[in-house]
């Protein structure tokens, strides 16, 4: 050969070596990019069929740093994070003096769901709870599976804990940041033979920003929190343990006027629940949940809520003990190409006890629910790649006291496409909702008929996904017959309309993007005749050899003022080897982060103050240490 | 990818956590870059792990420890039995692998991992486990090759 061609030939040579190395290098990638998206627990637990999914995928929440679920709340359209008058997560609440407004987001763990019993929704308590424990998390609109829910929801959020085949052996997490903020947590994991175990402690000691108003006393939500987070599986049978402390200032509190002399409120909270499969068709699960509350709160003018009690009350020292007992069968069948789903559940609230400082023990008329559902729903797969679903749940709630008993009747119908890429899905439902016990006491004379709500709902989504990018567009479409909150001097009905655009574009393994846009109009909703919400974020994550990086911005405005509001969340994270990273994180690091009105009301004038505009996120720096054993 | 779609929502719940086309083809990156040729002869004491690979034409799954080509390490049990067993044959086998960071780092005989790290799958061979064994990855395996712990 020349030696022109031989040098032609062998730079020809060493361009494909040399060429073909990344391709090769990078079909590996794409290979192990492959496995990791296929066996990622979540696709184990996506059930298309519950409806609108926003899914925190455990590789997203990793990205993000996310060490709370007040994290991953502030990012979801629609609900968003917001806090009440007593410092509590409760993203329906509208700033008003209402005890609380989302009990009809239904909040579980490993598919079992967790509630507070008599005072509500598990969101009360677990509604910003450390992660540590969780793998992923899904929020799904509207009403998901009836085979999941006891109780009605507007949103549900399951949040799966990690697997200990996956992630054996000990971790230990060590938070401190702005105001003597730290956190601590504990986990360790392990597979045995026939089953796996995994227990997950974790301290807060949360020292937020007070709330000045007006006094020499600012207002202050700093919390402490304890919880255990333990369960242990095999292949058919399912037991999980927690336990939660909670010592809280409980920012206004009982004060009408957000002038406390003192605000706090205490909790102790157990739940444990087993599940069994007798077999491929037939479940049974069994829950407890347990509270105690501790109340103490006093003013220079008489408290919130404690007309019913006593008029002038200006101090109250309270304890309350509440229990939760909830029991499912369920049945599934498949018969050609129906998917069948069939069950009963029950469900019994009691307020075990009561008692007022000075007053002892107090009886009450009204304390026990009872709730009994019934549920059928069938998935009728139409062709390989079409479903259509159909499911109907009554509901009744028995309730002691001469209150009255609710009957509730929930439809929902649905239409799915799945196709290699694109993906449509359709509901049509009816859904009903009855008073809590807590509203009802609080917010209700008990004798007063409270007809329950209906929501009419028509929701479409159509999304795209290829390796690379994922588009959903998403439109809701409800109504609220007979709203539970009422609206003073509403003209009607509340309806809302929300659209949600998202795109997300993986340019490689090391490098995401995720965004999206939001807008919402209502009618009568919080004694407004119209009300726009419009938001979006934009999240953007790198990986450079040992650093990741990561910076995510949360936008919102709303036609109350048309203000911006602006939170910037960036984190810089040093994976030292396998078993260390550290990490620098920085929260609403603008300062500038959405706020909602705290409203007051002077009894003395007998005239509204000016709202407190509050934050529930707070700007902070955090420095954070990982190591795992 | 979605052709199986709603064949994935009827059998809901029955799944396992592994899924078996991209497991298999994962798995098939890893013997190759091992050197490993059909049919090859596997021992792996967990169900989850044989009920995949008994799809695979290239796998033969055998149940004693000295007749396999490679040993895959999911348990502690399986740890266990790799560390008591003494030895390779002549030919360097059965060669030790393992599906977690810390059965690697506790086990002198495995030669690389399969693992998963942060949601994130991770890939790890030990070129000086490697040359015990006599076994030169390919290059295009060289950004997961790390010369020890």
């Amino acid at each position: 050969m020349p030696k022109n061609k031989k040098r032609v030939y062998g730079a020809l040579c060493l361009c494909l070596v040399l060429g073909g190395m990344p391709a090769h290098a990078q079909s590996v990638e794409s290979v192990m990019q492959e496995y990791t998206q296929k066996n990622d627990l979540s696709q184990k637990t996506i059930d298309e069929n519950k409806g609108h999914l926003v899914l925190y995928s455990r590789e997203q929440l990793e990205n993000m740093r996310a060490k709370t679920l007040r994290d991953v709340f502030k990012t979801t359209p629609v609900i968003y994070y917001h806090e009440n008058r007593f410092g509590l997560p409760d993203p329906l609440t509208s700033g008003a003096f209402e005890p609380y407004r989302s009990n009809f987001i239904r909040l579980y763990i490993d598919g079992v769901e967790i509630t507070q019993g008599w005072a509500g929704s598990g969101l009360v308590l677990y509604g910003d709870i450390n992660i540590d424990f969780v793998d992923h998390i899904e929020f799904y609109y509207a009403i998901p599976s009836f085979e999941t829910s006891v109780e009605p929801a507007y949103l549900t959020i399951f949040l799966y804990s990690k697997d200990p085949k996956r992630e054996g052996g000990g971790k230990l997490g060590l938070s401190g940041g702005s105001r003597g903020y730290n956190a601590q947590t504990f986990s360790y994991a392990k597979q045995e033979n026939e089953f796996t175990y995994m227990m997950n402690v974790a301290h807060t000691k949360e020292k937020r920003e007070k709330i000045p108003n007006g006094t020499s006393l600012p207002l202050s939500r700093d919390f402490e929190t304890t919880q255990l987070f333990s369960h242990a599986k095999s292949d058919d049978q399912a037991f999980h343990l927690q336990v939660m402390k909670k010592n809280a200032d409980s920012l206004a509190g009982l004060s009408y006027d957000a002038t406390p002399e003192a605000s706090k409120m205490d909790y102790l909270n157990v739940h444990m629940d087993y599940g069994v499969d007798f077999d491929a068709n037939w479940r049974a699960q069994f829950t407890y949940d347990w509270l105690e509350k501790e109340v103490y709160a006093k003013d220079d003018a008489p408290l919130l809520y404690m007309g019913f009690f006593s008029s002038a009350l200006q101090e109250l020292d309270a304890e309350a003990t509440t229990s939760a007992y909830t029991g499912e069968l369920t049945y599934h069948e498949t018969v050609g190409k129906h998917r069948i789903a069939a069950g009963v559940k029950g469900r019994l609230k009691q307020l075990d006890r009561l008692n007022v400082q000075g007053e002892g023990d107090i009886a009450l008329g009204f304390d026990s629910e009872a709730i009994t559902s019934v549920f059928f729903q069938d998935q009728y797969a139409l062709a390989e790649n079409q479903l259509l679903t159909l499911g109907v749940e009554g509901i009744h709630f028995g309730r002691n006291g001469d209150v009255e008993d609710d009957n509730l009747m929930q439809f929902r119908l649905g239409y799915i496409y799945g196709g290699e890429h694109w993906t449509y899905k359709t509901y049509l439902y009816r859904v009903m909702f009855a008073l809590d016990p807590l509203n009802r006491y609080l917010g209700y004379a008990l004798s007063e008929s409270v007809p329950a709500q209906k929501t009419l709902g028509f929701t479409q989504e159509l999304a795209y996904t290829d390796e690379k990018q994922y588009i959903r567009l998403m439109l809701l479409l409800m109504k609220d017959e007979d709203g539970l909150v009422q609206n003073p001097g509403a003209a009607g009905d509340t309806k809302y309309f929300f659209s949600v655009l998202n795109y997300d574009y993986r340019f490689d393994v090391n490098s995401k993007i995720t965004s999206q846009i939001y807008y919402a109009e209502y009618k009568n909703i919080f004694g407004l005749n119209s009300l726009e919400d419009i938001s979006g974020f934009f999240t953007f994550f790198k990986r450079y050899e040992a650093l990741d990086f990561y910076n995510g911005v949360v936008w919102h405005r709303n036609s109350l003022d048309w203000k911006n509001y602006w939170d910037w969340t960036s984190s810089v994270t040093w994976n030292v080897d396998e078993d260390l990273t550290l990490t620098l994180k920085g929260e609403n690091l603008l300062d500038k982060a959405k706020e909602t009105d705290l409203y007051r009301y002077d009894l003395s004038s007998g005239s509204f103050l000016s709202p407190l505009s509050i934050s529930p996120i707070d700007r902070r720096i955090m420095l954070e240490l990982e190591y795992m054993f | 990818m979605k052709r199986y779609f709603f064949v994935f929502l009827l059998l809901l719940g029955q799944l396992h956590a592994l899924e078996r086309e991209s497991t298999l083809k994962m798995y098939g990156v890893i013997f190759e870059a091992l050197g490993l040729k059909a049919p090859i002869h596997l021992y792996v004491n967990d169900k989850e792990y044989r009920s995949v690979f008994r799809h695979s034409p290239d796998i033969e799954l055998v149940d004693v420890f000295e007749k396999s080509d490679i040993v895959l390490v999911t348990t502690e049990e399986a740890l266990e039995l790799a560390r008591r067993k003494k030895g390779q044959n002549p030919e360097g086998k059965p060669i030790v692998f393992a599906t977690d960071y810390h059965f690697l780092k506790s086990c002198e005989k495995a030669v690389g991992a399969f693992y998963w790290r942060k949601g994130r799958s991770q890939l790890l061979f030990l070129k000086k486990r490697l040359e015990r064994h006599h076994i030169t990855v390919p290059e295009r395996y060289d950004q997961f090759v790390i010369d020890e712990l």
